[in-house]
């Protein structure tokens, strides 16, 4: 909070008019995982169909993200838990869909 | 061994191979899935291939690892469901067959042949073979008409045959067209055509293990249904 203060402070001085709780949710937009607490990102690297690791306690609404932007997307029908954390499973991508747009859609979600 | 023995062990020694082949799969792409949780942890890895004298490091395996899950893997696997599905329908054909060769009585042979065969039951099975060999070449379809008539089953049902002729021809895209599909594909596959002429064929999950399962289920039915009408 005390650097949401100070950041508040700054932006106001630039003529940013915006409160902490506001400035809070401009830093909370992106989807967080909420066992690694770092924003999900869609992996693309080489030419491998580009995927998201997620915690299956987050799947029902990552799914109902996807679905309501109409991503077109299959899900791993395994999940796996390490050292007794929490399970992960994983999104794929279909042929034609954009990575960057669907990191888009994650990085604005509530 | 009796017909109906031999038709139980077809169906169990099948069952088994494609559960197998399914845990394969599953437990590959989970060790492919716990490397990429491990990489992200910030392990370091390098694995040299002394074969092809070619290293890969941690920052290239998770692409790697995503492209082995989604691609070899998942279509080899799939190809190995089709192959262990056309053994078990040729394999209950040949049995059926061998049992009671009566509708190859208008089959020609050499007498060469006759000569070379050391008994009668060899001289059927050289001409069960040869039918069997042809109708492989066959559609799909064919096979289900050609089993309908030889052994009258009532199984499987017509949208079964058409699932699985779409199955096989996705097979055939990927081991004879490099996964793009064409125009056969689309021709074979008929109402249950999954991709357009020239688009890349994917296996997604859902429909590799619904493959799997359409393919155990037709095998249950055929033997069940074959060993039903034995005395």
């Amino acid at each position: 909070m005390q650097t949401m203060h100070h950041i508040a402070t700054i932006l106001g001085e630039r003529g940013w008019d915006c409160c902490p709780e506001e400035f809070a949710f401009f830093w909370e937009s992106d989807m967080i995982d909420v066992t690694t607490k770092k924003p999900l990102y869609v992996s693309t690297d080489g030419d491998a169909t580009p995927y998201i690791m997620v915690p299956v306690q987050q799947i029902d609404d990552i799914r109902a993200l996807l679905d309501a932007n109409s991503i077109s997307y299959w899900v791993d029908e395994e999940a796996i838990s390490v050292d007794g954390k929490p399970e992960v499973t994983v999104i794929n991508l279909r042929h034609g869909v954009n990575p960057r747009s669907v990191q888009q859609i994650l990085d604005r979600a509530p | 061994m009796a017909l109906a023995d031999e038709i139980k062990k077809l169906r169990d020694d099948s069952l088994a191979a494609l559960d197998e082949a399914h845990n394969y799969y599953s437990h590959t792409k989970s060790a492919w899935r716990l490397l990429q949780q491990f990489l992200r942890q910030g392990r370091k890895v390098t694995i040299r291939n002394l074969a092809t004298g070619s290293t890969v490091e941690e920052h290239e395996l998770p692409a790697l690892a995503q492209k082995y899950v989604t691609g070899y893997l998942t279509s080899a696997t799939f190809q190995h469901f089709v192959s262990l599905f056309e053994d078990f329908v040729f394999g209950f054909l040949r049995a059926w067959l061998i049992e009671d060769p009566r509708s190859l009585s208008k089959k020609q042979l050499t007498f060469g042949t006759v000569l070379e065969s050391s008994d009668r039951i060899e001289i059927v099975r050289t001409v069960v073979e040869r039918e069997l060999v042809d109708l492989a070449y066959d559609r799909v379809d064919a096979w289900f008409k050609y089993l309908e008539k030889t052994a009258k089953l009532g199984c499987p049902t017509q949208g079964q045959i058409e699932q699985l002729a779409e199955i096989k021809a996705s097979r055939d895209v990927l081991v004879h067209n490099r996964g793009a599909a064409n125009a056969k594909y689309v021709e074979k596959s008929k109402g249950f055509a999954r991709f357009r002429e020239g688009e890349t064929l994917e296996i997604p999950e859902q429909y590799h293990r619904e493959s799997w399962q359409l393919i155990r289920q037709v095998v249950t039915d055929i033997a069940n249904a074959g060993i039903g009408k034995l005395p």
